[in-house]
């Protein structure tokens, strides 16, 4: 790597500082991803900012209302959470599979977030869980919607001297389900495709059938951005779940989505699974 | 235009760590890689790189009890952090042996082939059984997907990591 | 025939210091004085060079030489000459090197490099044999190493077999099938990648440490080498570390190698040379890719009729051990189940590729793959169960095949039985996957390897050196190469078994051509078999030198020993007077007599004899050596005919699969292998070299492809390019080893290191089929590509 200056900042505030004075500066959390670009060459800042040592941005709290996870929480400690994991299981499914134990030891939701690839694994079950982000800037904090901050493949809406500081998830209504599936080639991967959903079922129509609510669908790595699949949400939304339905909904999803030929597998092939792990898991809603 | 070359030229920062169990102080760049201290500052040679990406998973070290790719580790990250290395392991074990009690295993069931791998694995291993006295095989090898093997087909490092667990002594139980 | 040593697990002799990392691979080697060597490679598939301008790495403070084609003499390699250390006039390939920098430092070496200017006028390149072959197809090279023009692609090497009558055959043929198969490219992906050291003495001679399988045969070339760089005379000592894994990468020298030598002689100063895992993935040559067109033909019984095979490589820029793989590819084309009329011919074609070096297997897994897959067709054709179509066609012992190979021991027909029967074949081949989204099936793949090395140069022998101290130490050169097979394990049991000396008394040494005897190089799954063979020739003339010096010393130290401890015991001596060499064993360090081996008196330790032998007038000391050469010959490529090894190893694979026909998932459910080895020399060594070579064919079969576009490899790193993890390989493994008990082998063992890969994908595929009905052609066997055959509707 070429050299850089080194700052551990023990406060958001002084990593603010830091950044504002320092324009060649990039943020470093657990740099599984950036120490990567790093080495190749991708990126390479004069400094690098240090985030891991900052408490504020380590806590997980738990209210009536939310859950704030920090955003420098080490994935292991996130997936050791209980409180958090038992209402946000797509979340939970997502973590267990996620790279390696090594790199769960490191990485965290602010950095899969800010490094946004468009098949990060963690974005999609966070988008189905209604997921804003925390942003601190020179006039302080805001939260936005986590959608609404990519805007193309690793791009997002953060300027240089924002910091990401927590991920806010709203507490999912009663009776809220949530999945999440990864197509990989081996089982230390980073996702083909991903899928999360979340939903309710309301109640059961005559026949029996479910109706759905609050359907989240988001796919990953399937167009520039992390994609919410809105217009299949629409087609499920407050319906009758039958397998008409389900084969309209997967049709339609396959539609939505505008994934590329690339070294890891085909646009074709990435269509392909989305239909499939979408109809896999509405045909268990289907049969629950 | 000046390049930024050569690690000779920069600054150094101090830092302390614990390293297998010793309290270390040294001067590093601060682009200095952890894999990269250990093995060319620290003369630990131990630790091996495989693939500098952290996907291999032949750079396992611990660091505050967890594994993590030190080829893609700052070292200035281990500031005030207890390390241990392959180096460290048998006295990691608190029962005194040359070996430790994964090592030992590894070394009965056959499962060292080139070696090369082993160190990593070895680290990953510790850590897993420390956490999950009393795994299944199928634990065994998704806490193992982080650490490839080019020799074995794995078969025999999991007998080794099912046999480690059942000859822990802290285990509890027979 | 009980032992007391082979046949039972023991500890590896190495695996405890690698357990605690203190094994040292040639990454944690260095010398005083060190420099460390970058490579600058090629920007295009295919270019004139047109000006080198170093001037500005040469400034780079810390840099220490730059080599290019204009200041260094030239160096030729490869077994055609036709590559260079540095590229002058063009690049053939994006890996081909065209200067080189040697610095204080590895990042000062990088940045050096990425100072250096290079001119192109880019060329048209060809990157498909097919296309490589049309008439005007841009040339790779125009002309050959003399310097004559050459007007085609295709290699001037021939790799040809014909016999019978195969217009005979295909006549009385009920079943004809044909089909074409293909195998990528595959990176070996030791986990230790690929260095070397280069330091030269004041008298200009050369020593490297290297990462290699062939030392002496890299003397050979290192030496020459020397001779190009007006060096003529002296010598190469190639000295071997701990190799961090081979599989192949170590059975050519490589031009990394030869970059460090003259970058170590430019500089006066050992230089290091070391590909990170990003310079292996791109520049490292690997396995070859094949294609592969064969049709086999069955009368109404199932007997095999004919085989008509044609192999077609790409070659890539240079010719290296790749080319080579059809005159492996022989052995299971004319050899692989009995056929009588079998022809076999080859095109190796240069593009503007990466080019290729041996992989574990060399040719064989890929025209099994081919081979095996295209039985089972015709099994369908036929209408015969495929074991059955198998089991009819077998190999037996004693026979010659059509390559005259003479097949001694051969349990063929016992592997298939064992590992069909293991597998429950009949059971599971009648399942019902009807309407199932996951569809399982069985199928199953028979191999023949050489098991008694192969002769591919003009000795395959090898050497070793037994040498006791006065400790009763024996200590073991060889030149053969411990690369995490467990050699040095066998050979110490083996002298162990042999010498009656304890294995914790047996020291392997550093393979070193300076004090090693020669060996032609570790391939082949020759190691232990060669190795083995020659510890036992020398374990007899170890015996013989320490029995007869016993027939004096043992009576006159026996004689001294009663009268000190037992001088007032009952019992008497046996007869010591007289004795001769045969009278004498040795067993746990202690010389004793046949007649009487439980006498409680009449037993010597051997470190006494040898200082006995050592420490008297005109004393003694033992060092034998034997020179151990396969009964078998130098095949006759052109005609595809000789018996290339001494012995020959067969099995089975049957895999059990289960195929997911929505996403094209394909999970293994059991595996169930039968190998006929001749002899369990170390059981958990067998077993290990048997299952990490089933995951390299799992790998093969399923995961594993270098993808290139216009000659340029897009997934070099483990990102892309995935390799099994232990979460691939969560299925039962049931081995059966059968002992057929070799009379070539040592203790009747054959060689195992390569088998264990070379049935896997056609097994897989077989298995594949009977869950689904689709036949795959294309390696690696893709969800896309079972997806994508799912689809279209069958012929």
């Amino acid at each position: 790597m070429k050299p850089f200056a080194y700052h551990r900042p023990t406060t958001v505030d002084a990593a603010f500082s830091l950044l504002t004075t320092l324009p060649e500066a990039r943020l470093i959390c657990g740099g599984t991803d950036l120490i990567v670009q790093m080495k190749s060459g991708i990126h390479a800042p004069e400094a690098l900012i240090s985030l891991r040592h900052i408490d504020a941005l380590r806590t997980i709290e738990r209210d009536d209302a939310i859950v704030r996870v920090g955003a420098a929480v080490p994935l292991f400690e996130l997936r050791a959470h209980e409180g958090a994991m038992s209402l946000f299981e797509a979340l939970r499914d997502c973590l267990d599979d996620f790279a390696s134990e090594q790199i769960r030891s490191t990485a965290t939701l602010g950095g899969n977030i800010c490094n946004a690839s468009p098949g990060a694994d963690a974005i999609g079950p966070l988008l189905v869980a209604d997921a804003e982000v925390e942003i601190r800037n020179g006039m302080g904090l805001y939260t936005r919607s986590l959608l609404s901050l990519f805007t193309g493949p690793k791009k997002t809406t953060l300027k240089h001297d924002e910091i990401v500081t927590a991920i806010i998830l709203p507490h999912p209504r009663p009776g809220t389900k949530s999945v999440f599936a990864k197509k990989k080639r081996v089982h230390m991967d980073l996702a083909l495709v991903n899928l999360a959903m979340s939903w309710r079922v309301t109640t059961a129509t005559e026949d029996g059938l479910p109706v759905l609510q609050h359907v989240r669908i988001a796919a990953g790595a399937v167009a520039p951005t992390p994609l919410r699949l809105t217009e299949t949400e629409t087609l499920l939304e407050g319906q009758p779940l039958d397998a008409s339905r389900i084969e309209r909904a997967v049709a339609h999803a396959r539609t939505e989505v505008s994934p590329i030929d690339d070294v890891r597998t085909t646009a074709d092939y990435r269509r392909h699974i989305v239909g499939v792990f979408l109809n896999r898991f509405l045909t268990a809603i289907e049969a629950s | 235009m000046t390049t930024r070359s050569s690690s000779a030229l920069q600054v150094s920062q101090p830092l302390s760590f614990t390293l297998n169990g010793h309290v270390v102080h040294h001067q590093v760049a601060p682009h200095a890689l952890l894999l990269d201290v250990l093995r060319d500052e620290l003369e630990h040679k131990g630790t091996k790189e495989g693939c500098g990406k952290g996907e291999c998973g032949a750079c396992t070290v611990l660091v505050n009890g967890r594994p993590v790719n030190a080829c893609i580790t700052l070292a200035l990250e281990v500031e005030d952090a207890d390390v241990y290395t392959i180096e460290g392991l048998a006295a990691h074990d608190a029962h005194g042996r040359a070996l430790s009690i994964v090592q030992q295993a590894f070394v009965e069931t056959g499962a060292v082939q080139c070696g090369f791998c082993m160190p990593g694995m070895i680290m990953t291993t510790t850590h897993f059984l420390e956490h999950n006295p009393n795994p299944s095989t199928r634990q065994i090898r998704v806490a193992l997907a982080g650490n490839l093997c080019r020799c074995t087909g794995y078969h025999q490092i999991i007998d080794a990591i099912a046999l480690a667990a059942r000859t822990n002594p802290d285990r509890g139980g027979a | 025939m009980s032992f007391r040593y082979l046949g039972l697990d023991a500890e590896r002799t190495d695996a405890a210091n690698k357990a605690i990392g203190q094994t040292h691979y040639i990454h944690d080697l260095s010398r005083p004085g060190m420099l460390f060597g970058k490579i600058k490679f090629s920007e295009h598939a295919h270019a004139r060079i047109l000006n080198i301008d170093t001037s500005k790495a040469e400034a780079l403070p810390g840099v220490r030489a730059v080599l290019t084609a204009a200041n260094t003499p030239e160096v030729r390699l490869g077994f055609l000459r036709d590559n260079f250390a540095l590229k002058r006039d063009k690049v053939r390939a994006f890996r081909d090197e065209v200067a080189a920098v040697a610095a204080i430092d590895p990042d000062i070496a990088a940045e050096a490099v990425e100072l250096i200017e290079v001119e192109y006028e880019p060329l048209p390149g060809v990157f498909d044999p097919h296309e490589a072959l049309a008439p005007n197809a841009p040339l790779v090279h125009d002309t050959d190493a003399r310097g004559r023009p050459v007007t085609t692609n295709r290699l001037p090497l021939e790799f040809a077999h014909e016999s019978g009558d195969l217009d005979d055959g295909r006549s009385k043929s009920v079943h004809i099938v044909s089909g074409t198969y293909t195998t990528p490219l595959i990176q070996q992906t030791c986990m230790g990648t690929a260095g070397c050291i280069a330091e030269f003495d004041t008298h200009q001679n050369l020593t490297i440490w290297a990462k290699t399988q062939i030392p002496f045969l890299a003397q050979r070339d290192f030496n020459r080498a020397l001779a190009d760089m007006g060096l003529k005379g002296r010598n190469s000592r190639v000295i071997v570390p701990a190799l961090g894994g081979g599989f192949g990468t170590g059975l050519d020298t490589h031009v990394y190698e030869y970059l460090s030598i003259l970058l170590a002689y430019a500089t006066g100063r050992p230089v290091k040379v070391l590909y990170n895992r990003d310079e292996e993935f791109a520049n490292l040559s690997p396995r070859q890719s094949s294609e592969v067109t064969i049709t086999q033909g069955c009368d109404a019984e199932g007997n095999l009729t004919f085989r008509d095979i044609h192999v077609l490589q790409d070659n890539g820029a240079y010719a290296s051990w790749g080319a080579t793989y059809p005159s492996v590819m022989l052995m299971p084309a004319t050899s692989l189940y009995r056929v009588q009329n079998v022809r076999f011919a080859s095109d190796l074609v240069y593009t503007n590729n990466t080019y290729a070096q041996a992989m574990r297997g060399y040719g064989n897994p890929e025209l099994t793959w081919a081979l095996e897959s295209n039985l089972d067709d015709l099994a369908t054709a036929a209408n015969i169960d495929p074991v059955d179509i198998r089991l009819r066609n077998c190999n037996q012992p004693g026979e010659t095949t059509p390559m005259g190979l003479e097949i001694t021991t051969c349990a063929l027909d016992q592997c298939l039985e064992q590992a069909a029967a293991t597998i429950d074949w009949d059971a599971k081949r009648a399942a019902n996957n009807n309407g199932a989204t996951k569809k399982r099936g069985v199928g199953l793949a028979s191999l023949i390897h050489v098991g008694g090395s192969g002769r591919i140069y003009r000795s395959d022998a090898s050497g070793i050196i037994l040498r006791l101290d006065d400790y009763g130490n024996l200590y073991v050169y060889s030149g053969s190469v411990e690369m995490g097979q467990g050699l040095h394990t066998a050979v110490t049991r083996t002298l162990a078994e042999a010498t009656g000396i304890t294995p914790d008394h047996i020291f392997i040494n550093q393979t070193d051509t300076a004090t090693c005897p020669w060996d032609v190089g570790t391939h082949a799954s020759r190691g232990a078999f060669v190795t083995c063979n020659a510890a036992i020739l020398a374990a007899a003339k170890l015996h013989e030198k320490l029995f007869s010096a016993a027939c004096d010393i043992f009576p006159a130290e026996i004689t001294k020993q009663h009268k000190k401890r037992c001088a007032d015991a009952d019992h008497h001596l046996p007869e010591l007077a007289n004795l001769s060499p045969d009278d004498f064993h040795l067993l746990d360090n202690r010389i004793s007599l046949k007649s009487a081996p439980d006498h409680p008196c009449a037993h010597l330790p051997v470190d006494r004899l040898l200082r006995a032998m050592h420490f008297t007038d005109q004393g003694q000391m033992i060092t034998v050596e034997a020179f151990y050469d396969p009964p078998s010959v130098l095949p006759d490529w052109e005609k595809g005919y000789g018996n290339m090894s001494a012995c020959y190893t067969f099995g089975t694979q049957a895999v059990e699969v289960e195929v997911d026909t929505e996403t094209g998932d394909v999970t293994i459910l059991d595996v169930a292998i039968a190998l006929d080895v001749g002899r369990v020399l170390h059981p958990k060594a067998l077993i290990g070299q048997t299952l990490g070579a089933l995951a390299q064919g799992i790998g093969y079969a399923l995961y594993e492809k270098v993808h290139t576009s216009q000659g340029r490899i897009q997934n070099p790193n483990f990102t892309d390019y995935k390799i099994p993890t232990a979460v691939e390989m969560d299925f039962p493994v049931n081995i059966h080893f059968h002992e057929t008990n070799d009379p070539h082998g040592p203790f009747g063992a054959k060689g195992i290191g390569e088998p264990g890969l070379t049935p896997t994908a056609p097994a897989i595929s077989n298995a594949i089929f009977n869950a689904t009905g689709i036949r795959l052609h294309h390696l690696p066997m893709t969800p896309e590509s079972i997806v994508s055959a799912l689809k279209t509707p069958s012929s």
